[in-house]
Order: structure tokens, then sequence, then C-alpha cells
């Protein structure tokens, strides 16, 4: 995740919402100075852009199932800091709060992983179940 | 030799301050024309490829990727809540129908909670995005703290 992408990201909401009169380079995002001021290593990447990376995988693998239904839930568990490396793993383990089940919903275990193998972010996915095929 | 006087970098403080939120505070509307640079826009900032929402891949027609509008909490919030620097600690969101670039669509939101929980204050948002028949087609929760 590198400065570079962070700050792309945050110009989006600039660019749809002016009225905001966001000045880029500035904030926890983007200046190291205000970001070691709240306690962090660096400038923080914004949580909605790997959780957008999340939506992203799911409309590529499962397309219209996804769009149509799908749901997501994601808890943020350890800044992402820029120069970190991200890893988003759907389905690799099984879905870790049971409560996150639902009849007739197919339901994915998501967790984001930053360079070090800690897990940054967890949750799961979910959409309608896939047709049974007739017999 | 004098010492320069060093100018703090502190939160932004401008905005009213969580103690002021009132749970059950409405927020919006925002209006928007999803167009094909919005969509654009978006792929390349993440960066992924635009392919999974061109017309005939996930719909008949070109889809908006479902969560390009999540981050539309900051401006509805815009005035009500000064944000700080806190960070998001959950986000939720439920697809009910897509949304199809040249659609119109309205975002609204209300204040569904605010807690303070080791320390840090936060604020739980709810917000809609609907269709211009009125469905909705898009359900956030989001959850951040404000220190």
């Amino acid at each position: 995740m590198s400065q570079e992408a962070i700050d792309a990201f945050g110009a989006l909401l600039g660019k749809r919402a002016p009225q905001l009169k966001r000045e880029p380079g500035t904030g926890h995002h983007s200046d190291p100075e205000a970001a070691k001021s709240v306690g962090l290593r660096g400038p923080v990447a914004y949580s909605l852009h790997y959780y957008a990376h999340v939506a992203h995988l799911m409309t590529e693998r499962f397309g219209a199932r996804f769009v149509n239904g799908g749901e997501m839930a994601v808890s943020f568990i350890k800044p992402v800091c820029a120069g970190d490396d991200v890893r988003i793993a759907i389905g690799e383990r099984p879905v870790q709060r049971v409560e996150q089940l639902a009849h007739g919903r197919d339901v994915l275990q998501v967790d984001i992983y930053n360079q070090l193998g800690e897990l940054v972010a967890a949750g799961s996915v979910s959409m309608a179940s896939a047709p049974t095929a007739a017999r | 030799m004098p010492v320069e006087p060093q100018t703090a970098v502190v939160p932004p403080t401008q905005g009213p301050s969580w103690n002021d939120l009132q749970v059950g505070l409405k927020v919006g509307p925002l209006t928007y024309s999803i167009t094909p640079d919005m969509v654009a826009d978006f792929c390349a900032a993440l960066p992924t490829g635009t392919s999974p929402y061109a017309a005939g891949a996930a719909d008949n027609a070109a889809v908006m990727p479902p969560t390009l509008l999540t981050t539309d909490y900051v401006p509805l919030l815009h005035g009500k809540l000064e944000l700080g620097w806190g960070l998001m600690a959950r986000h939720s969101l439920k697809i009910l129908h897509p949304i199809r670039v040249g659609d119109t669509v309205v975002v609204i939101g209300e204040i569904t909670d605010k807690y303070e929980r080791k320390g840090r204050h936060y604020w739980t948002l709810r917000y809609e995005v609907r269709n211009a028949d009125g469905e909705v087609c898009l359900e956030n929760l989001i959850s951040c703290s404000v220190d």
C-alpha cells in the first residue's frame, strides 16, 4: 500500500465531494507527522481502500451473485500504513464466527494480512447459495 | 541560538464534537449520477481492472463497483461531526440491487449509536443508497473512532 495509492484513493472523495475542500498531503492518511501525533507509525491507509478490493475480488469471482444480494462485514483490527503490503484471503479458512452463517447463503471468511503475516482485518462475505442442478 | 517555534500537528477541531453528536441524527441527502468516469477513476485508484463492471459481466448493463460510495460517510457527516483522525472499526455492506452506470442515486443516513471503549469515542452511521425508483440498493453500516 504505497503513499501514492493512499493519496489516489483519498483524492476520489475530494473529486466527488468538492465541498469538503480536502487539502492533499495533509492529515493522518498523508502527513507522517500528523500520523505520528495520533500514535501511528506512519500515514495510515484508508480501510475502505482494501475493503474495496474485497468487493472487487468477489465481483470478479461471483459476478451477478454478488452484485445482486451480496453482503460483506469486516472488522478492522490493526492499521495498515504506507509501505505495508496487504494480502486478502477469501475462503482460505472456515468462517470464524458462527453467527455470520446464514441459511440459504454461501458464507466465506475474509482475512486481510500485512507483510508480517499479522491479521489486520477480518470478517465475512456472503451471497445467496447457487441453485443446485436439477436431477 | 533562537529556537524556531514549532507548529503542532493536531487533528482538526472545527466541527461539532463527538459530545455534541445525537443518536438519531439524520444526514444527507447526497445526489449523484453514476458516470463511466466515476467507475474508471475508482478502478484506477484501487487499482483494478474495470471488466467485472462492464455491460454483460455481472449484469446486462454496466454496474457501479458496490463500494464506490462507501466513503460517503465523510460528506454525510460534514458539518455534523468533526471526524478528527480516528480509525475505522467496522464496516458492513448489503447489496440489495446493483446500481447501474447512468443511474441517479440518493444517499441518506442516520447516526444509530455512539459509545466509548478503551478511552476512545466511537460513532455508528447507517447509510443507504437509493436509485431513482426509490429502491434501497445498498445498505452500509460503519463504526469509527474520532480519536
